[in-house]
């Protein structure tokens, strides 16, 4: 669609002009609807972009986001960006999570479809705050692994909680499945929840070194600004790993609603819209 | 023109029934009470207590209550709806086999062997109305005080056709229940149409024309839209404004080869209407044979959920045989047989198509409609519905054995067209397919849609329903909720809260006391296995007592965020012991 005009001739100039426009138009069309970048590649938010080469996923790859607290932000965060651009998130295994502070980061509620594999009374945290939850006492194993291979076939995208059950062969089964379709697995493991499947070599490995709050003092304020400190490594251009600072905070004093702002330090940040699918689909931008 | 008409099919004879505001009346408050039902921020149904102080329909929540202070709001809830309107039905039902469910308030039947039955159509229309309202006011029967001046508006018509039945039948209502204007408290001209209007509408045969010429163009959108998409009609109906053709009669005036080359099918549809000839229109292959699934439960079903389910996976066996013929279903038929013999059937018409989701809603609907009259006759055996003779044996529902769907009337598919790459709102196919496919391996109610839902704990701040499945919002997640958590929210909200320790920095338990203030900041905390942890910061306590005008719905919190070397968490305390209610991971 974008190659230049060939042949001469001043009849067919404006023709060829007409189609020029047309396809500009088209792509101007396609840019609103279409998922940004080319081939079926799923965008990230702006914030994010700068995590992954050409700031959005490959179809058929798989992350995995794990280490110290904030793993679970970071992976909504991730998921947001194809879902904002109409894909459709299936998450499974993954009970515990809150939907709300999926939507102040900006995930439209509307394309997603929660799973759930486990009786609802095993998604508590067990004794210990660090060593997670029991083992899920439902659905395992084999029956786990059809209901994840149904999964990859509905969605776009497939957010993978620590519930889900995996061995690595079936795991290895589900990554070729989802290369197949274009399905782009995540799987998170949170700092409070041991996952029950090991996830090896994935695409991209996003590692939470560390998160530090801001706003709690001794008695006043409130959790309002974190920094999270993500290390990205993975296969081919990411092989070398390399360290992010993302910000997440809460505008206290703007007139910007409660939607918390994450954004990349040093950039720009970017309002998420807490209202999700039915607020203004472009994240707002606001200077420092 | 007469000649060309005797060729044509008759239009069907049809009487159909109008309950205007029957959601209000469902919410079971009483017609007296001023009651408005809400969606969206917009009223949709009042009750004749709320007509009278001049809250309408259309209006925004905030117009409506400065109407009226004391206004009751309800949100809408359709399944509420379609379960009170069951035990019209089962009135009507006594009458004439055959109705067919529009919408809950909205029905008809095909008129002809009734009239003959009963000896006339202006006969079978009082008796239809007496019944219809007779079971309106059991529903209200809650409220006795209720004075008898506020009769429930109810439209009752016989004529030629389904659709002109149906605009006929919801004038006739709204003319029986609006307002003498010298008892508006409201706007003092806004009272149309006649006050104390007859709320009976037969017209003779031929004469639906005539009838129909008066009235508005806008009138095309009423009726329900068994004959094209809502967004076609409002175009038409908009662009037939523009052009002056402010009645239906004047429409109906044009010749229709102009109307066809002019706008189309949907144009000559509505003409016909307008004519008073619309089943011309209708597809002669009216009942597609033997398409028709059922299926046997064998241990009979027990729950709605359960029956839902298959009635889902039935349906979209329905379709593809459908498909195959390039039809699409517009009326289903689900018949539902329960072990204990009783057989319940029920016609479902739908604007559009019905789709596997749809029918499966149908289905819950029709089968809660059931269950709670079921109940209810149980409750009070000398009820007025229904035989007690089988009922009152107070046994326990039996279970469904067997539920039979049968497409009862198709047209030919004309075919769907999609955008170039996604429809925003329209779920696409390979995600509905995959959704059916995970409910069959995991059972019903395991694959949800979440949502936003109201509340001041976070665990109430979401909210998850079947997929597909529409129904009330828990609460308007917007609204200012004191007391609630602040942004930014947990990102993990556990279900079941585990007991841990707070303690002072003399090894003491923290508490809160009845002014809302800790007894002394927290500095360790534990777990349930004893291994305490630093606070490193905290804030709070933010105090919530809730609804403490309700023993049952009671509960009196106080939570703190608390900053440990792990991570940060929201503890609350509540009857002398801190849990870890979520984190924000």
């Amino acid at each position: 669609m974008t190659e230049a005009v060939s042949p001469a001739g001043a009849g067919q100039d404006t023709r060829n002009l007409r189609r020029g426009t047309g396809s500009a138009e088209l792509e101007a069309i396609i840019g609103d609807t279409a998922p940004r970048g080319h081939q079926g590649f799923l965008p990230l938010v702006d914030a994010l972009a700068p995590l992954v080469p050409g700031g959005a996923l490959r179809p058929g790859s798989s992350l995995h986001v794990t280490g110290a607290a904030g793993a679970t932000t970071v992976a909504l965060g991730i998921v947001a960006g194809p879902c904002r651009a109409g894909g459709w998130l299936g998450c499974v295994g993954f009970p515990q999570l809150g939907w709300e502070a999926a939507t102040e980061l900006g995930l439209p509620l509307g394309n997603v479809v929660d799973v759930e594999l486990t009786a609802p009374s095993s998604s508590s945290p067990s004794s210990s705050f660090s060593s997670g939850q029991g083992d899920p006492s439902g659905t395992r194993g084999s029956a786990a692994a059809s209901v994840l291979a149904a999964m990859v076939d509905a969605f776009d995208i497939v957010l993978c909680g620590p519930a889900v059950p995996l061995g690595d062969a079936m795991l290895g089964r589900l990554r070729a499945r989802a290369r197949e379709r274009g399905v782009v697995l995540v799987g998170v493991t949170p700092a409070m929840g041991r996952s029950s499947t090991r996830w090896s070599r994935c695409d991209v490995e996003l590692k939470v070194r560390n998160t530090r709050w801001n706003g709690l003092g001794q008695g006043w304020g409130t959790l309002s600004e974190r920094r999270i400190t993500v290390e990205v490594s993975g296969r081919g251009v990411l092989a070398r790993p390399r360290v992010h600072e993302l910000i997440l905070e809460t505008p206290l004093l703007s007139g910007r609603g409660s939607g918390p702002v994450l954004r990349r330090a040093g950039g720009t940040p970017e309002v998420a819209d807490a209202t999700g699918g039915s607020g203004p689909r472009e994240w707002l931008g606001r200077a420092v | 023109m007469p000649g060309a008409e005797a060729g044509r099919i008759q239009p069907l004879r049809t009487l159909a029934v109008c309950c205007e505001g029957f959601a209000a009346l469902a919410s079971g408050r009483g017609t007296a009470v001023p009651l408005a039902v809400l969606s969206g921020n917009r009223v949709v149904s009042v009750t004749p207590g709320a007509r009278l102080e001049g809250v309408r329909p259309g209006m925004r929540k905030r117009e409506a209550e400065s109407m009226c202070p004391m206004l009751e709001l309800v949100a809408a809830d359709p399944e509420r709806d379609a379960r009170a309107f069951e035990k019209v039905m089962a009135a009507l039902e006594q009458l004439a086999p055959r109705w067919e469910v529009t919408s809950p308030g909205r029905c008809s039947v095909p008129s002809r062997g009734p009239a003959r039955f009963f000896g006339g159509e202006a006969a079978v229309a009082g008796k239809v109305l007496e019944a219809v309202r007779s079971a309106i006011g059991g529903l209200a029967r809650k409220d006795p005080t209720g004075p008898a001046s506020h009769p429930p508006a109810v439209g009752v018509s016989v004529v030629d056709g389904p659709w002109a039945a149906a605009v006929l039948a919801e004038r006739a209502a709204r003319a029986a229940g609006s307002v003498p204007s010298h008892l508006l408290r409201g706007a003092p001209g806004s009272s149309t149409g006649n006050p104390g209007g007859t709320p009976i509408v037969v017209v003779p045969p031929g004469a639906a024309a005539r009838h129909l010429g008066g009235l508005p163009t806008a009138a095309l959108m009423q009726g329900g839209g068994s004959w094209g998409p809502a967004e076609d009609r409002e175009h038409l109906v908009e662009v037939l404004e523009r052009l002056g053709l402010h009645t239906l009669g004047r429409y109906a005036n044009l010749e229709p080869s102009d109307v066809l080359s002019r706008f189309g099918r949907l144009g000559l549809r509505a003409h016909d209407m307008a004519r008073g000839a619309e089943s011309s229109l209708l597809c002669p292959s009216e009942r597609p044979g033997d398409l028709e699934v059922s299926t046997v439960f064998d241990p009979p079903a027990t729950t709605v959920e359960q029956v839902a389910f298959m009635a889902r996976s039935s349906a979209v066996q329905m379709q593809a045989g459908l498909a195959e013929r390039g039809l699409v279903c517009t009326r289903v038929l689900v018949s539902v047989r329960t072990a204990g013999g009783d057989r319940i059937d029920r016609l479902w018409r739908d604007e559009g198509a019905l789709d596997p989701s749809g029918v499966a809603q149908r289905t819950r609907w029709q089968l809660e409609g059931w269950v709670t009259r079921n109940a209810a006759s149980r409750e009070c055996p000398p009820g007025t519905d229904g035989d007690p003779a089988d009922r009152d044996g107070a046994a326990p529902d039996p279970g469904v054995a067997s539920l039979l769907l049968r497409a009862d009337q198709a047209i030919p598919h004309q075919g769907d067209q999609l955008g170039l790459w996604s429809r925003p709102g329209k779920t696409p196919e390979r995600v509905e397919k995959g959704v059916a496919r995970l409910d069959a391996m995991l059972g019903p109610g395991r694959v949800t849609s979440p949502r936003l839902g109201g509340g001041r704990s976070p665990a109430e701040r979401h909210d998850k329903r079947p997929f597909g499945v529409e129904g009330p919002d828990g609460g308007e997640p917007a609204a200012p909720w004191p007391g609630a958590p602040p942004s930014p929210q947990p990102t993990l909200v556990w279900r079941d809260p585990q007991p841990l320790g707070l303690f002072d920095r003399e090894g003491a338990p923290v508490a809160v006391n009845g002014r809302g203030l800790v007894s002394a900041p927290p500095a360790v905390c534990t777990d349930l296995s004893g291994r305490p942890e630093e606070v490193l910061s905290w804030a709070g306590p933010w105090c919530i007592d809730e609804r403490w005008w309700d023993p049952l719905g009671q509960r009196r919190r106080a939570r703190i965020q608390v900053l440990l070397g792990s991570g940060a968490h929201l503890v609350t305390l509540e009857h002398g012991q801190w849990r870890l209610e979520a984190t924000y991971d």
